[in-house]
């Protein structure tokens, strides 16, 4: 397995995501990316050097670009853009958020397009074989949480995406950067020293956000894992930790509602929340301290 | 307010759409969730809905017999709570296309 840091060096990478692109892997997924914005090819560099490089010859699930905003507008306030497949389904973004847009672009991307899996709006983390899913609304501190888990050893699979595919009650690892926003960002700085975070980038449309990279072991290793524990994470400031069970049939109507194509699955949807239902603990967490959560969340995968 | 109670069970009740009903129940409460194929829906039912599809799924009946059925579960003292709430579980079954009325 050749990985993108082991492959090329930072010159050469950037200079190639301007001509014919760069292609990484992510998981289940093959990304092709070309940029000629040199801040947007060097931070992929260094948040994704750990990443298995993909391979030009073969089918690339996406093919997305980061643009300069063309337009008088451009000597005023830079802008760029998003395109998918030559297409582009967002409005420019300043162009010092280029990274950002990028790393919502392939969200969406996966949001939209990975149809083929059941799509949890979800946080999902996976230590001695056992997937952890952390479903939450935002702002529940789930990237946070999952970010801390990672740190203190656990594989990543997700901040932001559950994927399983129906039938076989695994979930697909797609471990991509964390986006930290505002408070999480100094937290996270905090709570470990191998935290690898790049700059921070202020006034976007979610406040100030950094990027955690995934560490080495979850970039490269794409293993799936069955569910284990089902958690509805909540964090509230000062509160005292609260772990309490959740009977399984509600639990079940909290997931399907957090999923973001369970009703465009049908059956094969139902089907497979059932079924991580089956195969987990189920528990509502209220914390405010990340090392209460951890300590919770590690007794049920002993 | 109790002639429509009583029009209600008066009438035969059964649940078309069983065959394309997918459940999900586990041990650790008496609610379901129902899957149905024919409209897509999902349905999270409670211990009173879940009992009474048991017993519609098993054979048409009266909503009499629906309430003589499900009184043994509670106590005597709660049987006019019971008649009440069965009517209000029946109305809303029936809106979801879960239960119909049959002559």
């Amino acid at each position: 397995m050749e990985l993108i840091s082991d492959s090329s060096n930072l010159d050469d990478f950037v200079i190639a995501a301007g001509g014919p692109g760069v292609f990484y892997r992510v998981g289940p997924f093959q990304i092709h990316l070309t940029t000629p914005i040199h801040d947007v090819a060097s931070l992929v560099y260094r948040l994704y050097g750990s990443y298995e490089l993909g391979d030009p010859g073969s089918v690339s699930d996406f093919h997305v670009s980061i643009l300069p905003a063309r337009g008088i507008r451009r000597y005023v306030r830079p802008q760029a853009q998003f395109f998918i497949d030559g297409t582009c389904p967002f409005d420019p973004f300043p162009r010092d958020t280029a990274f950002p847009l990028l790393e919502w672009g392939i969200n969406w991307c996966i949001g939209s397009r990975a149809q083929q899996y059941l799509i949890l709006h979800s946080a999902v983390i996976e230590k001695n074989g056992k997937a952890v899913v952390l479903a939450a609304e935002p702002g529940s501190g789930k990237s946070t949480l999952a970010a801390a888990l990672m740190l203190s050893g656990w594989r990543l699979f997700s901040d932001e995406f559950g994927l399983m595919r129906p039938g076989t009650c695994e979930f697909v690892p797609v471990p991509r950067t964390i986006a930290l926003k505002n408070e999480s960002i100094e937290v996270i700085r905090r709570f470990s020293d191998h935290a690898e975070l790049g700059p921070k980038f202020p006034k976007t449309r979610k406040g100030t956000v950094a990027h955690l990279a995934a560490s080495a072991a979850s970039a490269v290793d794409i293993a799936p894992a069955r569910p284990a524990l089902l958690v509805f994470p909540k964090f509230e400031a000062g509160a005292q930790l609260r772990a309490k069970p959740l009977a399984k049939a509600p639990a079940f109507m909290k997931l399907a509602n957090n999923a973001f194509n369970y009703a465009a699955q049908g059956e094969a949807g139902f089907s497979a929340v059932r079924d991580i239902v089956d195969a987990s603990e189920v528990l509502l967490l209220r914390f405010s301290r990340l090392e209460d959560a951890i300590g919770i969340i590690s007794d049920y995968v002993q | 307010m109790a002639d429509a109670l009583s029009n209600l069970f008066e009438i035969n009740w059964h649940c078309p759409g069983v065959a394309r009903w997918r459940l999900a129940h586990w041990s650790d409460s008496d609610e379901t969730v129902l899957f149905d194929e024919s409209s897509g829906q999902t349905h999270f039912l409670a211990p009173l809905a879940t009992a009474v599809l048991e017993v519609l799924s098993d054979q048409p009946c009266s909503g009499g017999s629906l309430l003589d059925a499900l009184s043994s579960r509670v106590e005597p003292a709660e049987l006019g709570a019971l008649r009440q709430q069965l009517a209000d579980v029946v109305r809303r079954l029936e809106a979801a296309g879960l239960v119909e009325q049959w002559n």
